[in-house]
């Protein structure tokens, strides 16, 4: 047995992952998100990400043009989600991105989280352009400005899991 | 010439899309001096060989940077590493360190098979 490799974040005793029982619960690895984005000069997002356990799901509406959808299997949570405990998100940000069946690349640049605020806790987020199976994917041309709304929480990845699904507790009627 | 609106989408879409590609194309993993060193710090980390096996290739996913460049803000770059053994991702962090000489420390955050 190895030590959870998400470290301290997981918990202060990294040997504690996946409820103690290795063998019955899986400690559901694996990122992705998906934004699907409409902007004619005013307009829209919605961006679906999950990290280790830790989903974001947020909205966004501002100014822009294009749209389209784009899956990116290396998409992660923004820095502003904490792997610990539940919160909401609410920031600025610029985002821009070409993405095709192929591959794609995208930028975005954030301000602080209002809701846990830290002077310095603005970020940018760079994903060079990449082709291939591993690169983020879709069809999708836009650039925007706007608010983004949303919430964070931890749940393990039971829909894809069924060793997990299995295992969890069924509450009582 | 009429400019029609599916015209003018059509050509939204193409500057949106010439002027996102330029940007990007500005940007190479091997201009970023600490994107290398990094690429280094993965291939002589012991961690990343007892999960992946020698390391053969290092690519570049993704960089976050958070806060101010310098002391009091920090990177994160995620990797796939294809080892002698496995495939794996790895996301290190990059801090600077205050002090008389401006300095950067590395580490593991996550090695996902």
């Amino acid at each position: 047995m190895e030590s959870d490799p998400i470290g301290l974040a997981g918990g202060w005793n990294p040997y504690l992952y996946a409820e103690g029982n290795p063998l019955r619960f899986v400690d559901s690895m694996g990122l992705f998100s998906i934004n699907i984005s409409y902007y004619q000069g005013v307009g829209g997002s919605v961006n679906i990400a999950y990290s280790e356990g830790t989903w974001e799901i947020s909205g966004k509406f501002g100014l822009g043009f294009g749209g389209g959808v784009t899956y990116s299997p290396f998409g992660t949570v923004s820095p502003h989600a904490k792997t610990t405990e539940p919160g909401y998100i609410y920031r600025t940000a610029i985002d821009a991105g070409v993405s095709t069946p192929f591959g794609g690349t995208s930028w975005r640049a954030a301000t602080p989280n209002l809701f846990d605020y830290d002077p310095n806790g603005y970020y940018t987020e760079l994903s060079p352009p990449e082709f291939g199976l591993e690169a983020p994917r879709g069809l999708s041309v836009s650039f925007s400005y706007g608010w983004e709304f949303g919430s964070y929480f931890q749940r393990a990845l039971g829909l894809f899991d069924p060793t997990y699904s299995a295992s969890c507790p069924v509450p009582a009627r | 010439m009429k400019i029609t609106t599916r015209r003018a989408a059509v050509l939204t879409f193409l500057v949106v899309a010439s002027v996102t590609l330029f940007f990007f194309t500005q940007y190479s993993a091997d201009n970023d001096p600490a994107g290398t060193a990094i690429a280094e710090y993965i291939r002589q980390n012991e961690r990343v060989m007892e999960q992946a096996g020698t390391v053969v290739n290092a690519d570049f996913v993704r960089r976050v940077s958070v806060g101010p460049n310098g002391p009091g803000g920090y990177r994160v770059y995620t990797f796939i590493v294809s080892g002698t053994k496995a495939k794996v991702t790895v996301v290190v962090r990059a801090e600077s360190l205050d002090g008389e000489q401006p300095r950067e420390r590395y580490s593991i955050e996550s090695i996902d098979p």
